[in-house]
């Protein structure tokens, strides 16, 4: 159990986070920029499920339908995970491995935060009736030995992932009109490709893939170079370093709540 | 990103903005991961009672006055203030975290943090116990946070030995680095040795009491280790010793027999944790951190034959840019 005040506040940031979350599938789908819809999806859901978790009057859905919802995701992720793994049609024909398995290890910590939070909706279902949502502040009581031994592991998990993240956004582009129209151009030589693409499209396209968002990226580094063009002519996308930010609150967040659940 | 871009690194190098970290980088991260655990513990609801106050009050007991005067003002004073003193210590130990996390700002976050390991040393763990008599490394001696410092230390980033046989020379130097390991090693000797440990009971009656207010299957467990060393305080005691004496031994090794010894290391920081520790407590709703037994695998980790000279040439074809702190 924690402080109601700062349930309150950790409220707050998710539903902030929720709200960032929807507007990036707003402005990819808008503006046509890249970005992974179904993860920010999932996060949006994720905040608002966690932030009636932490204040009961914020709770819009039971705890067990949230839950389904959070497996279905968890079983979508689970299947892109799958997916990355097994080998592409073009690292088949080639006999060369993708050179940048964005598919792969990025969406584990989505898998895992999934299934947290089926784990903490269900350890509150349990609770029974009136416990409802709320049931991290105050006034109510999150434990009861609901396997507090997955809680512990999924909470240094997630603190794992989180530093982990943090050290990641530094790396992580900056996406202006500049750098991708102007800076990049400019600071590398524009050297011209086959097919009409250029050097400095080609690393504006390939630093996309730093962030796990595209597999444009991919395409410039695999696809023969006659289609560089068409890969360098990546869409921008939607601010990676906002979005490790995000990843870093709701990691953390999630895994104080995990923690009051010990 | 766009400073390597602009550096003119190659193609290559620009797609990969972020240096996947060495093995320097990685002990930091793991050091931050536990900073974080304990700013999420630190947030919890029993730390903004008096009772905080109280279990920090607690630790002036069997100290000289000169210690115990500023604990005791120090514990009256948070019991007073638990609210705002204790939302100050746990976004203390939350920045130490992101800092050391975040690479531009390692340095200043390993610096605050030493500082900081050191303050709640005195004022928070009573020294580890060091001047009462009856500190024992099985429930923390010397102090959990004097191991964050000392780890924060031996991972500053800085190569002061450029054939460091282990990471931990790195930051210090290989003579630095031995004397560290034995000095710390040497003392856990000591402690287990005190006279008050050294009781027919005394292992018994620590392992059993750790087991009050634990789930029920490591409350079992304590109970189970408490049985076993029961009446039989002083030659595990001993065995206890002879085990530090030989991970002291580490710094003099050859490199097989070294890495053996780290093996031992981890073992009896497991052992330490589990039994002696019962997880730092985190299950408790009372626990402030996990204790020193994940401190004391880190710490051997850091000494792992090889672990500094094999990455170091990589850390440099890694770093993004010439200027980051990477590590």
């Amino acid at each position: 159990m924690g402080p109601s005040w700062l349930a309150g506040i950790l409220a707050a940031v998710m539903i902030l986070t929720a709200i960032y979350c929807v507007a990036r599938i707003v402005i990819s789908r808008t503006q046509d920029r890249q970005a992974e819809n179904d993860v920010d999806g999932v996060h949006a859901a994720m905040g608002v499920a966690m932030a009636g978790m932490l204040v009961a009057r914020l709770q819009l859905l039971p705890n067990v339908v949230w839950a389904v919802v959070f497996s279905l995701a968890a079983a979508w992720f689970a299947w892109r995970i799958g997916r990355a793994y097994l080998p592409t049609a073009t690292s088949a024909a080639t006999g060369i491995e993708d050179p940048l398995p964005t598919g792969r290890n990025h969406l584990v910590p989505h898998l895992v935060m999934c299934g947290a939070m089926v784990y903490m909706l269900l350890a509150a279902s349990a609770l029974g009736p009136g416990s409802g949502g709320g049931a991290m502040n105050m006034g109510g009581s999150a434990s009861g030995g609901h396997l507090p031994v997955l809680a512990l592991i999924l909470s240094v998990y997630l603190f794992g992932y989180a530093v982990w993240e943090t050290d990641r956004i530094h790396g992580l582009p900056r996406v202006s009109a500049q750098l991708i129209t102007g800076g990049v151009a400019s600071a590398v030589p524009a050297v011209a490709l086959p097919g009409g693409g250029t050097v400095a499209e080609a690393v504006g396209s390939a630093e996309v893939a730093t962030t796990g968002t595209t597999s444009t990226a991919q395409a410039a580094m695999t696809a023969p170079s006659g289609d560089l063009a068409e890969a360098a002519a990546a869409r921008k996308p939607v601010s990676p370093r906002l979005e490790g930010c995000c990843q870093v609150v709701m990691a953390v967040t999630m895994a104080y709540m995990l923690v009051l659940m010990l | 990103m766009s400073e390597s871009v602009v550096a003119g690194t190659p193609l290559t190098s620009a797609a990969v903005g972020w240096g996947r970290p060495d093995a320097r980088r990685l002990l930091q991260l793991a050091l931050a991961a536990i900073w974080l655990l304990d700013a999420v513990l630190q947030y919890q609801a029993f730390m903004f009672t008096k009772a905080f106050g109280q279990m920090l009050g607690e630790t002036a007991s069997g100290n000289p006055g000169l210690i115990a005067g500023p604990i005791t003002w120090d514990a009256t004073l948070v019991e007073h203030n638990a609210v705002v003193l204790n939302t100050i210590f746990a976004t203390i130990q939350l920045v130490i975290a992101i800092g050391i996390a975040w690479r531009p700002t390692v340095k200043i976050a390993l610096a605050g943090s030493i500082a900081w390991s050191l303050g709640v040393w005195w004022f928070g763990e009573g020294l580890g116990g060091i001047l009462t008599g009856g500190a024992s490394p099985v429930n923390g001696a010397p102090g959990a946070v004097l191991i964050y410092a000392l780890i924060a230390v031996l991972l500053w980033p800085a190569d002061r030995d450029a054939a460091a046989p282990y990471l931990a020379a790195r930051a210090v130097g290989t003579t630095a680095a031995k004397v560290v390991w034995l000095v710390f090693w040497g003392s856990m000797i000591f402690f287990t040795v005190q006279s008050a440990n050294l009781t027919a009971q005394g292992l018994h009656d620590m392992i059993s009491g750790m087991a009050s207010g634990e789930p029920g299957w490591l409350a079992s467990a304590e109970s189970h280790a408490a049985s076993l060393v029961a009446h039989n305080g002083v030659g595990v005691s001993i065995i206890l010793a002879i085990a530090f004496a030989v991970i002291a031994a580490r710094v003099f090794l050859p490199i097989r027999a070294a890495e053996a010894v780290i093996v031992l290391a981890l073992i009896v920081s497991a052992f330490i944790w589990v039994f002696g520790e019962a997880l730092g407590g985190v299950f408790t709703g009372g626990g402030t951190d996990p204790n020193s037994g994940p401190l004391l695998a880190l710490l051997a980790l850091l000494y792992w034959p090889g672990l500094g000279a094999a990455t170091s040439g990589r850390v440099a074809a890694a770093a993004p840019t010439a200027r980051e702190p990477m590590s």
